[in-house]
């Protein structure tokens, strides 16, 4: 009796193992596919260009123009106004940032509400930063209580940047990440894409979508067969299908 | 050509022997790669090719009942209908194309005559071509009359609102989501899931069943009243953000960009991208410790920029001297029969191609003669196939280090393999799908 029940285990195995059969292919094969793929050096090297310029590496995006021929799409001129703009606000010189932001193009900041009120914001955590308390309140209560009652989410996060001060040690608080250079980095991120925005230009690279993309295809594509997949994006070796 | 196994550049597949210590095959293999990876994708072009409907199709339609106006882009329904099966139905002349995202069509109601049962949707070839798309298995269709929605039987589901006269209704599928769906008017009417027994080729369908009822379709000759393009654009939006979500390791564009610059020798751009990236707040480290092998890589790195440089300001005779000064195994004076006798005959052989074995042989009698401006093969030294010649010089240097592994590799930085797999993917994937669905294409994302 044991028996006929092992022998329906293993029917029940093979069934199950049919019905999510995938296709095979083979690492000969997949790598005969490859090889029939056409990408083009110009495309690539367009692409290179296209993550230097919107990263900001002027230099090297002049030095590549010069070694590989490939034109920029967007006038470099314009970078390095967009870089001095983002290191300031990266240094903590919010008011030497936004005097450059207008410099550049004054529309940026008019349509820009949140943008505006975000600099500002990091103007408000600089002063507190450096201990200047007294200014810092005399500012709050004239440039930015003004927007937040405008604006209920700035209210808040007005707030929140307030309640430093009321903490003796600002490291153990809550809103302690406010402080933090990474709130430098948020803010600098913020205007270096509405700059390029406002200079018809994509505000993220390329690269990235495609590498996420290629994450997304294979997932896509276990679904449907096992075939030589790359795990390590970094030095893109093909790993056998597991089967 | 053998990948594993190789040794300073000679393969181990016997023909080496015939070569000893010289790298020609090399050098023909990577020209050969190059000339290929230059020219126009397959994928492009199928994508022009396949063909959409452009009328109807009157030897199939179910002539007792209706009659097709001779342009073929409306019909009438002639009698008065007693059942059902004497549904007045007619397909497009083409199947719709599948190779793209979306397809699309659209009817104009002119009259709905006396009962306005007029049906828009999809059939396969062997329809029963008397009844009411969507009344049938492997069919489907949005039917004015009730405004519901037929998926291969008799009863319908609710979908939308009926359409009369004066109504422009279409009809569409979507292969990257694997829906149909269907607009009234310039509005999206709704989408339902595309059955797995629907796949095959499908055509777009029409259908009359009233005394008088008129319909004009349009496959695209004219304006849509339906926004395709906003409708299209929101599609791929949607498929993106689910993209964007992804998360990536860190810094690894950083770390491609840079390994790129080292693979084709853009010394320049390197030393100042790294300079840069270490001012960055806050800065990046993508040595080592990100898992790039620089070692193989930065080999030959200022040699390799120097003759780029040379190649595309066409100083050739510069450049080939400072190759025979120090790579003297990749090139050969004087040997250019040899060569080309060995281009001719081993590599026709090997690639199996026509026509590719001028290219080759002229490149090798570049590099093989002693003044190769006067010679016959000086249009290579034109720009456009300069920078053909300088990728194929660089492989070939990269190919003399002791530490490859691969000699595909010398010719593919990673980046390249990268975006092969995610074409070879896409493809498989859409090959999975019965071909349906559009192609990955760098260009179109640039």
């Amino acid at each position: 009796m044991s028996l006929f029940w092992f022998v329906i285990r293993q029917l029940a195995e093979i069934e199950e193992q049919m019905a999510t059969s995938k296709k095979v292919i083979t690492r000969e094969e997949w790598e005969k596919r490859l090889n029939d793929v056409k990408i083009r050096k110009e495309d690539m090297n367009k692409l290179v260009m296209n993550f230097l310029v919107t990263e900001g590496y002027v230099e090297a995006a002049e030095k590549f123009q010069m070694e590989s021929g490939t034109e920029p799409d967007i006038d470099l001129a314009t970078i390095t106004d967009r870089m001095a703009v983002k290191k300031a606000v990266q240094s903590g010189n919010v008011e030497d940032a936004i005097e450059k932001v207008n410099d550049l193009n004054p529309e940026i900041l008019d349509t820009n509400p949140q943008l505006f009120f975000h600099l500002q914001q990091q103007r408000l955590i600089e002063l507190i930063r450096n201990g200047k308390i007294e200014e810092a309140l005399e500012f709050a209560q004239e440039e930015l209580a003004p927007r937040g009652e405008e604006n209920q989410s700035f209210l808040e996060e007005l707030e929140r940047t307030v309640s430093l001060l009321a903490f003796e040690d600002v490291s153990n608080c809550p809103v302690g990440e406010l402080l933090d250079i990474s709130q430098r980095l948020k803010t600098a991120s913020e205007v270096n894409a509405a700059i390029l925005t406002s200079q018809s230009h994509e505000k993220d690279p390329k690269l990235p979508s495609l590498l996420k993309m290629l994450i997304w295809a294979q997932n896509q594509l276990d679904e449907k067969a096992a075939y030589p997949r790359i795990n390590d994006l970094s030095n893109a070796t093909l790993e056998d299908p597991t089967v | 050509m053998n990948s594993s196994n190789t040794n300073n550049g000679q393969s181990n597949n016997g023909k080496s022997s015939r070569l000893d210590g010289i790298n020609r095959d090399l050098g023909l293999y990577f020209l050969e790669l190059s000339r290929l990876r230059s020219s126009a994708a397959p994928t492009e072009m199928e994508e022009d090719e396949e063909e959409a409907p452009k009328e109807l199709n009157t030897i199939n339609s179910s002539g007792g009942f209706l009659v097709v106006a001779p342009d073929k882009l409306s019909v009438k329904y002639t009698t008065v209908n007693l059942h059902g099966h004497d549904v007045g139905v007619v397909q497009a002349n083409k199947p719709a194309p599948v190779k793209r995202l979306l397809y699309y069509f659209e009817i104009y109601v002119k009259d709905a005559g006396a009962k306005g049962q007029i049906a828009i949707g999809f059939t396969n070839e062997g329809f029963k071509m008397r009844r009411q798309p969507g009344w049938e298995v492997n069919s489907c269709g949005y039917h004015g009359d009730d405004g519901l929605l037929y998926r291969g039987q008799g009863k319908g589901d609710a979908f939308g609102p009926t359409y009369t006269t004066g109504d422009t209704v279409g009809g569409g599928i979507n292969y990257a989501s694997q829906e149909f769906f269907f607009t009234k008017n310039g509005v999206l009417v709704g989408t339902v899931c595309k059955e797995k027994e629907m796949k095959g080729r499908l055509f777009p369908t029409i259908a009359v069943h009233s005394q008088n009822e008129e319909v004009h379709v349009n496959f695209g000759q004219k304006k849509f009243a339906f926004d395709l393009k906003e409708y299209e654009a929101q599609e791929r939006l949607k498929r993106q953000m689910t993209i964007e979500k992804i998360s990536l390791p860190p810094n690894i564009s950083y770390g491609l960009v840079r390994s790129y610059l080292l693979h084709y020798g853009y010394e320049d751009t390197l030393n100042s991208f790294d300079l840069a990236s270490k001012s960055t707040i806050p800065p990046v480290y993508i040595a080592q410790e990100n898992g790039f092998d620089e070692q193989d890589i930065g080999y030959a790195l200022n040699q390799r920029k120097i003759l780029r440089q040379l190649i595309r300001n066409g100083e050739i005779d510069a450049a080939i001297s400072k190759l025979r000064d120090w790579y003297p195994q990749i090139v050969q004076v004087g040997a250019l029969e040899e060569a080309v006798k060995y281009g001719r005959i081993e590599l026709a052989k090997f690639f199996r191609l026509a026509g590719f074995d001028d290219l080759v042989q002229d490149c090798v009698a570049l590099l093989a003669y002693e003044h190769p401006q006067e010679s016959c093969v000086g249009y290579l030294l034109e720009e456009s196939q300069r920078d053909l010649v300088a990728d194929t010089v660089n492989a070939m240097i990269l190919s003399t280090n002791p530490n490859t592994q691969d000699m595909e590799g010398c010719l593919q930085s990673y980046l390249e393999r990268l975006l092969r797999q995610l074409t070879a993917c896409c493809l498989e994937r859409r090959s999975a799908n019965g071909e349906q669905g559009e192609a990955f294409l760098l260009r179109r994302v640039l």
